[in-house]
């Protein structure tokens, strides 16, 4: 699997600023993990603490696994993702092409039923919309940008 | 970190180690070496030791939630055991401590399969 992050790293465009960068990666899920351990790298840096770094993690992986099935279904797609880092507030903006939908004003279904049951399923957004200080949805030249954000605990920024 | 199944066996408790990140990307891995482990063992008591596992999506809990259902449909019945902070918040917020039980060791999950049978 190192193996397979490394060549989807070479697919990368990387551009890097202070405590703002992004990348554009094809929508696949074998980069899902790159992208976790690029968000981690950039947000320890800024001195975030690993559970405010987790929710981030959490939520980008669920929204871009969404946007894999749902959006994309499963066609080829890119997303962009642009880390906006200003401590004690990470904002993670994830871009796609698919069709519009505003997750903030979905209401998730109730999947305690599906969960008794043992089938699972649907629990991204609830998952995303909890573990988020916020979520801010744009549809803006046919795209879809979801913002993440996060504010730190008050514990403190952690030292480098 | 690749994701990766471990099969152990202590007093008659199948123990499969899970480690890595288990997301839509290395779903099929863990259905598929759980049930290389489940085929061989049938009805028993399973423990899937999360310690290493250092990420799971949703992608992974449902796969965990599939495999209750279809083992306990055999009779056969699993528990979690030490999972890691950042994995317990999305259990319980989703409400799946609800339906798969979770211990904080392997010997605490394996203790209470002694007590509960």
């Amino acid at each position: 699997m190192e193996k397979m992050a490394e060549i989807n790293t070479a697919l990368l465009q990387l551009k890097k600023n202070t405590a703002e960068s992004a990348i554009i990666a094809d929508a696949n899920v074998h980069n899902l993990a790159f992208i976790r351990r690029w968000i981690s790298s950039a947000m320890k840096k800024q001195g975030f603490a690993p559970d405010d770094i987790s929710p981030i993690k959490v939520s980008v992986t669920e929204h871009c696994e969404n946007i894999i099935k749902h959006a994309y279904a499963d066609k080829p797609g890119k997303v962009e993702i642009i880390i906006r880092l200003d401590y004690p507030r990470a904002g993670i903006t994830v871009v796609d092409s698919g069709p519009a939908f505003d997750m903030t004003g979905y209401k998730p279904r109730d999947i305690s039923k599906r969960i008794k049951e043992g089938i699972g399923g649907n629990m991204g957004i609830k998952t995303i919309m909890t573990l988020c200080t916020e979520v801010k949805y744009r549809r803006v030249k046919n795209r879809n940008e979801n913002t993440f954000i996060i504010k730190a605990k008050k514990t403190g920024k952690v030292k480098k | 970190m690749a994701f990766e199944i471990k099969e152990s066996t202590d007093k008659g408790i199948v123990i499969a180690e899970l480690r890595g990140e288990l997301d839509s990307s290395s779903v099929a891995a863990f259905t598929l070496g759980f049930k290389e482990i489940s085929d061989k063992h049938g009805k028993a008591k399973y423990i899937l030791d999360l310690k290493a596992l250092d990420f799971i999506s949703s992608a992974g809990w449902t796969a965990f939630l599939n495999e209750f259902r279809r083992l306990g449909a055999l009779g056969a019945e699993i528990k979690l055991a030490s999972m890691q902070p950042d994995a317990k918040r999305v259990y319980s917020l989703v409400g799946i401590d609800g339906v798969i039980k979770s211990y904080e060791t392997v010997k605490e999950a394996a203790d209470s399969y002694g007590k509960n049978g």
